[in-house]
């Protein structure tokens, strides 16, 4: 039978390495690569490494960036007495776009979840204490996700800040989307709505 | 509730096939492995959002093909409605009246099912596996958010586990916490349940049996309570407490995972006591109670499934299934259809053979 040439094969397997990319996708993707300009080639290749080499993690917040400080923590003029806690950088970006909140953030890197290994140690917890000590924080939001190792994460964050006194612990709402409909809300949606809700 | 119509897509033996149900009975006629159950199966997916007999959903998926497509057109409380599933070899994809939604919650609830099958009877003789199945298939069809809450609480059983397995204490409370949350819901929504069912079971087993026992059936739990709460409650404690016993074993050894169903004739437990034809009473008097529930809980006739336990039953027992269905829509399947059988029989038949289907009348 005839065989992919060695070349193909081994980019095919480098691409199938990709989350969300099977076998039919990563040979279409690789044969795809056959047929662009040299200088093309050159250009994907080159954006690969320097974005990891150009790549840094905040010494601060632990978010992916290309600086440390990143631009979030190196601004002066956002309020550092606020962080939001979060599971990675690009839920920071997704609350950044919605330019509303002017505090801090950190990034765990994850979520626990003992199943695939990942404990307390695996995540930036150590240095997100180690800003609440050294630092004048007083209030703590938990943005991580809502799913059961979002949330034992949370709980168990929660857990640690109860030892530093003056600390506010809160947790984002989970709930209807704004413009959602309400007869369109899932039943587990609306009732987490419903358990969340505050007076007006 | 009234199906009008079902179209299957590469299941299972089925290449293409398009059925029209009439209003109350219908026949599944054809030999062995014919593709007759296969219906049903097709009709339950609907109903509890998944297979009862197939371990992985692409098993169902006729063999050389990449995906099958299930439609069903039914009405309910006077609505039409259009449910879809496209069974792909890596998850599934559901639509409700052309809208296509994320999750089984927001699919389940709307086809309502009591599906009668010879593996009924084992329910009561095997472990509490098959029981526990029992619950939450039915229970999953009309309590909202149950198939949710039963999913999160696995998940968070498997991460509890792991922690057991290496024996680490401290993280245990912060997935306690949510276990008994959820098992909380769960237990209160069980026990509530088979108050309600085993009600009406009691009633009917007297009246098949013409008053000859009392049949009881008792939800047991190693978790104590009576509402929601309490359950919450003395889940977390009992878990707690369960913690260095749970790691020496290596698993939870306590909460809604290791629930059971029991069955009592006059006090004595039925899986241990009861000959052949009570235990099948007991079945049919359980399934019954299923079909009174939902019409209450409802207000409408759910579809009734016959799996090859029609031709099983003495006249007497046939008659007393037609006459208290209440005109409900029937799908039943049979090898033969006996004189007898026939007589009773009012309906649309359909003789399946080769995964063709045929009207017969
Ligand atoms: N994925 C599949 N593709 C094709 N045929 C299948 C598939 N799964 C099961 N079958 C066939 O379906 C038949 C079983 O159908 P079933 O509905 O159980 O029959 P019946 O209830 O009439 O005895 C068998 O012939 C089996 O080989
Ligand atoms: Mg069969
Ligand atoms: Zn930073």
């Amino acid at each position: 039978m005839l065989q992919f040439p060695e070349p193909i094969l081994r980019l095919i397997q480098q691409f199938e390495r990709l989350p969300g990319i099977g076998p039919k996708s990563a040979q279409r993707l690789a044969f795809y690569v056959t047929t662009m300009a040299d200088e093309q080639v050159q250009e994907f290749a080159q954006a690969l490494l320097r974005m990891k080499q150009e790549l840094t993690i905040c010494e601060q917040c632990c978010a992916i960036s290309d600086r440390s400080p990143c631009p979030v923590c190196g601004d002066p003029l956002r309020d550092r007495s606020v962080i939001c806690v979060v599971q990675d950088t690009r839920d920071m970006l997704a609350i950044e776009r919605m330019q509303a909140y002017d505090g801090l953030y950190h990034v765990l890197g994850g979520a626990i979840s003992p199943m695939d290994g990942i404990g307390p140690d695996q995540l930036h917890l150590r240095e997100l204490l180690q800003r609440i000590a050294n630092e004048q924080v007083t209030e703590l939001i938990l943005a991580t996700n809502s799913t059961v190792e979002g949330e034992a994460t949370a709980m168990y964050i929660a857990r640690l800040a109860h030892h530093f006194d003056q600390l506010q612990v809160t947790r984002i709402a989970h709930g209807i989307p704004v413009g959602g409909d309400l007869e369109y809300a899932d039943e587990i949606t609306l009732k987490r709505a419903m358990e969340f809700r505050r007076p007006i | 509730m009234k199906i009008e119509r079902l179209d299957l897509q590469n299941f299972r033996t089925y290449s293409y096939t398009s059925l029209q149900f009439g209003p109350t009975l219908n026949v599944l006629l054809g030999q062995n492995a014919e593709g007759k159950t296969t219906i049903l199966e097709a009709i339950s997916m609907f109903a509890y959002g998944r297979s009862t007999r197939a371990k992985h959903e692409k098993e169902l998926i006729q063999f050389g093909e990449t995906q099958s497509q299930l439609r069903i057109l039914f009405h309910r409380n006077g609505k039409q409605m259009d449910m879809a599933m496209k069974i792909l070899e890596k998850g599934k994809q559901i639509k409700v009246n052309g809208v296509s939604k994320k999750n089984l919650s927001e699919f389940l609830g709307q086809l309502h099912i009591v599906f009668f099958t010879p593996d009924d009877l084992q329910m009561i003789k095997l472990g509490p596996d098959e029981r526990r199945k029992f619950l939450n298939l039915n229970m999953g069809q009309f309590i909202s958010g149950f198939v949710h809450h039963l999913r999160t609480y696995n998940q968070l059983l498997l991460q509890r586990n792991s922690l057991l397995r290496m024996r680490q204490f401290d993280p245990l409370p912060v997935w306690d916490e949510q276990l008994s949350t959820v098992g909380g819901v769960i237990l209160s929504q069980r026990d509530q349940f088979i108050q309600e069912l085993s009600f009406h079971a009691t009633r009917i087993y007297k009246e098949l049996s013409n008053q000859k026992e009392t049949l009881s059936i008792s939800y047991k739990t190693g978790v104590k309570g009576s509402n929601e709460i309490s359950y919450r409650e003395n889940l977390f404690e009992q878990l707690r407490q369960s913690a260095h016993h749970d790691v020496e074993k290596g698993f939870t050894t306590v909460g809604p995972h290791r629930d059971d169903l029991l069955f009592y004739l006059d006090g004595k437990p039925v899986s241990r006591f009861a000959s052949q034809g009570q235990v099948r009473t007991v079945v049919l008097s359980l399934k019954f109670a299923l079909f009174e529930y939902i019409r209450e809980k409802t207000k409408e006739l759910p579809i009734v499934l016959l799996d090859d336990v029609f031709s099983e039953l003495d006249l007497s027992r046939q008659k007393h299934l037609l006459e208290n269905l209440h005109g409900a829509q029937t799908i039943l399947t049979t090898t033969d259809l006996e004189n007898r059988l026939k007589a009773n029989l009012n309906g649309k038949v359909f003789k399946i053979a080769h995964g063709i289907i045929t009207v017969e009348r």
